[in-house]
């Protein structure tokens, strides 16, 4: 008789055991699941604001003085890159690293085409259609608008003005 | 005394079951609430600038007066019907670099958020080159316009992306 009732206490013991282990496990699933949402709430509101400040960016970039053709090329112009200008200043970029607080800059010429990605230096320019202004090696995400690259070009002994079309490409860190 | 013992046994599956499914639900919540989705749409600024950026455009079409003309330039010519120094009419000039420029900058096909474009050309209201148009026409689209006021005329740059 005292054996049977020990084994039914220790049955009760052990449901009441598992019981209570199911329960915790539940509400921590719950706490997990209430967390991960906030954070992920938070997480998208950060990007967002990246990605709006690289709208901002991206739209008034090319009208900013570091950029701007200004009156070099008949006339004001607006949305109108300075390409020879913009050479000078990737030369001079560890000064602006953390200016414009974005993790790329980069302008790719559209048309006329070019076959593949000819990255642009001293040496090359103007035959090749990616200027990297700014590379900071983040995985991100890009932003662009469309720009009017200028430059001056010689022919006969004399200069003309020489715009083609081109992508001002600005990219934002993804919060993870 | 064994069949109350075998229910107790049921009654801890079914709580334990419960408990699985629960904790399933709760994880699908989890990946959707974490998958972010992606960005499909095109923005207002990226259509407007593209106008502004094809008006400046220099074409290949050179007036010994002027130069090269730009875009904006090229239509007027081509509205007055005159010819390159090189002898090509303005208004094919004009065409053919507006198709390359859209071809090369709304890549339009399944893979990409483009589903179709179409650019229309007219000075004083009257079209001066065909409309360009390509893919599906859908119901989501950005437009713009530009006008262009000189002593020639009143010339409207329209330009629509669909996605």
């Amino acid at each position: 008789m005292q054996i049977m009732v020990n084994k039914k206490s220790q049955t009760k013991i052990q449901q009441t055991a598992v019981m209570l282990i199911a329960v915790t496990l539940f509400f921590v699933l719950v706490g997990l699941f209430v967390l991960s949402f906030r954070l992920s709430g938070l997480k998208n509101e950060a990007t967002t604001l990246q990605e709006q400040n690289a709208i901002l960016l991206v739209t008034k970039l090319s009208n900013s003085p570091e950029f701007s053709c200004g009156e070099s090329f008949s006339g004001k112009k607006i949305n109108c890159v300075d390409a020879d200008k913009i050479m000078m200043l990737r030369e001079d970029i560890t000064k602006y690293n953390n200016f414009w607080g974005v993790a790329d800059i980069k302008i790719r010429k559209i048309y006329p085409t070019t076959d593949g990605d000819v990255e642009c230096t001293l040496s090359n320019y103007p035959q090749c259609n990616v200027i990297n202004l700014i590379q900071k090696g983040v995985v991100g995400t890009y932003e662009s608008s469309f720009v009017t690259l200028c430059r001056k070009e010689i022919k006969d002994n004399s200069f003309y003005d020489k715009c083609e079309l081109a992508r001002l490409m600005v990219s934002y860190k993804t919060v993870q | 005394m064994k069949r109350k013992n075998e229910r107790a046994q049921e009654e801890m599956i079914g709580f334990g079951l419960i408990i699985i499914i629960v904790a399933v639900i709760l994880l699908i919540f989890l990946w959707f609430s974490l998958s972010k989705p992606s960005k499909q749409n095109v923005e207002s600024y990226e259509v407007e600038s593209f106008i502004g950026s094809f008006l400046q455009f220099t074409s290949g079409c050179e007036n010994s007066r002027v130069g090269y003309l730009s875009v904006q330039d090229l239509i007027y010519y081509c509205y007055g019907q005159k010819e390159c120094d090189d002898g090509r009419k303005s208004c094919d000039v004009l065409q053919e670099l507006s198709q390359g420029i859209i071809d090369e900058s709304w890549k339009v096909g399944e893979d990409s958020k483009i589903m179709g474009y179409s650019l229309n050309i007219s000075v004083d209201g009257k079209a001066i080159v065909p409309s360009l148009e390509k893919g599906n026409q859908t119901g989501n689209s950005k437009g713009y316009e530009e006008q262009l006021k000189k002593s020639q005329g009143s010339a409207s740059i329209k330009f629509s992306a669909y996605y």
